[in-house]
């Protein structure tokens, strides 16, 4: 899928992505992956604006921790971003909706 | 030259630096050793769409900033305008002064600098408020919210430092603490003034990127009004004309008002452009 498709998006994905446990941007773009079955491919940087300005705006918050001798920045949503995400998805159906209805 | 040594570039040029840098790379260094460097992206490409979004919370967090340090050395300047001014009924006789030319222009700067002050940080707190909720605002606009807050801050400085300057100049007309007070307390306003242009100065190191333009004083204000600069203007005069004859009739109202018309036309044909207010 193109990058220029995810973008619009990529708030809503990311805090889906850490709705169930917290994560590096690593976890969070195999998470990505994974459940979109491998349709969604950005270059893996473009996560962390992304991660830093979710957590400018309250909703993941992020901490140092170590693993395999690194330093790795795990994030974990909010309750305002819990808040969000459910607004997102909410708006993403009556859109998807809408668009399928228009397309089909 | 790693990936991450390209990267440590890009954000260096993008005006990325510090702490923030720190934690990009840090974050970027446990992705690649993870994952590698090919899929991350371009270094060029992350490094500024880091500076996009950041240069757009920054630059608009640099305008409140600016506005309450404003707004904090307009109420002291208030203050004492009341009280150097107001209260002594006019205040002190023009050629009161110790240095009669240095008198003038400080009491010049004192009507003139905290009314441009005044409005370009009207028009920046209006820039900043429909900007706060964009992801990325254009480099266009940014910079133009830039100008304007500095424009604010320059002559709010311009406004507390004239204060001091009028104060001390006339120590002839006033009781002695009142001019130490007076002095003292025009060059403390400056302070945090001096502190919101610092914010500033760091804010405006991170460059954005993004297309766009950056629109007038048509675009900040919700009410239409006809897209003509200098109409606006001459509306505006008349309208401040008119309250300032009114205030002061039938003695000083000519004088100042014609004063006030002339002030408003110059400084939006001097400083117009600069704070787009015209294109």
């Amino acid at each position: 899928m193109k990058a220029e498709l995810l973008k619009g998006h990529l708030d809503s994905l990311v805090l889906a992505a850490l709705e169930v446990e917290p994560a590096h941007g690593y976890g969070i773009i195999a998470r990505l992956r994974a459940r979109s079955r491998d349709v969604f491919r950005l270059a893996e940087g473009t996560v962390y604006p992304t991660l830093h300005r979710l957590e400018r705006d309250g909703l993941v918050k992020s901490r140092w921790t170590a693993a395999s001798g690194r330093r790795r920045r795990v994030y974990r949503i909010t309750r305002s971003g819990r808040e969000a995400l459910a607004v997102r998805r909410l708006e993403w159906k009556q859109f998807s909706r809408a668009v399928e209805a228009v397309l089909a | 030259m790693t990936y991450l040594d390209q990267l440590r570039n890009e954000l260096a040029r993008v005006g990325i630096r510090g702490g923030q840098r720190a934690r990009i790379l840090a974050e970027a260094a446990d992705h690649i050793a993870e994952g590698g460097a090919e899929e991350f992206g371009d270094p060029r490409e992350l490094a500024q769409l880091f500076a996009d979004e950041l240069a757009t919370q920054e630059t608009t967090r640099a305008a409140y900033f600016a506005f309450a340090a404003l707004a904090l050395a307009g109420a002291g300047f208030g203050l004492g305008w009341h009280q150097l001014v107001l209260r002594s009924h006019g205040g002190a006789d023009i050629t009161s002064a110790a240095f009669v030319p240095v008198g003038i222009v400080a009491a010049f700067a004192l009507i003139a600098c905290p009314q441009i002050s005044f409005a370009a940080g009207l028009l920046s707190i209006v820039r900043a408020r429909r900007l706060r909720k964009l992801r990325v605002a254009p480099a266009a606009e940014l910079e133009l919210l830039a100008r304007r807050t500095r424009t604010a801050l320059g002559f709010g400085a311009a406004s507390t430092f004239a204060f001091s300057v009028f104060a001390v100049d006339y120590h002839s007309t006033y009781p002695g603490w009142e001019v130490l007070a007076a002095g003292l307390g025009g060059l403390a306003l400056t302070l945090p003034l001096a502190a919101a242009a610092a914010y500033g100065r760091r804010a405006a190191a991170v460059q954005s990127a993004a297309p766009g333009e950056a629109g007038d004083m048509f675009d900040d204000f919700p009410v239409r009004l006809p897209r003509r600069p200098w109409l606006v203007c001459f509306g505006l005069t008349a309208v401040l004309a008119i309250l300032f004859l009114g205030a002061a009739w039938p003695d000083e109202g000519p004088r100042n008002a014609v004063a006030e018309s002339v002030l408003v036309i110059g400084s939006f044909a001097a400083l117009g452009r600069r704070l787009g207010l015209r294109r």
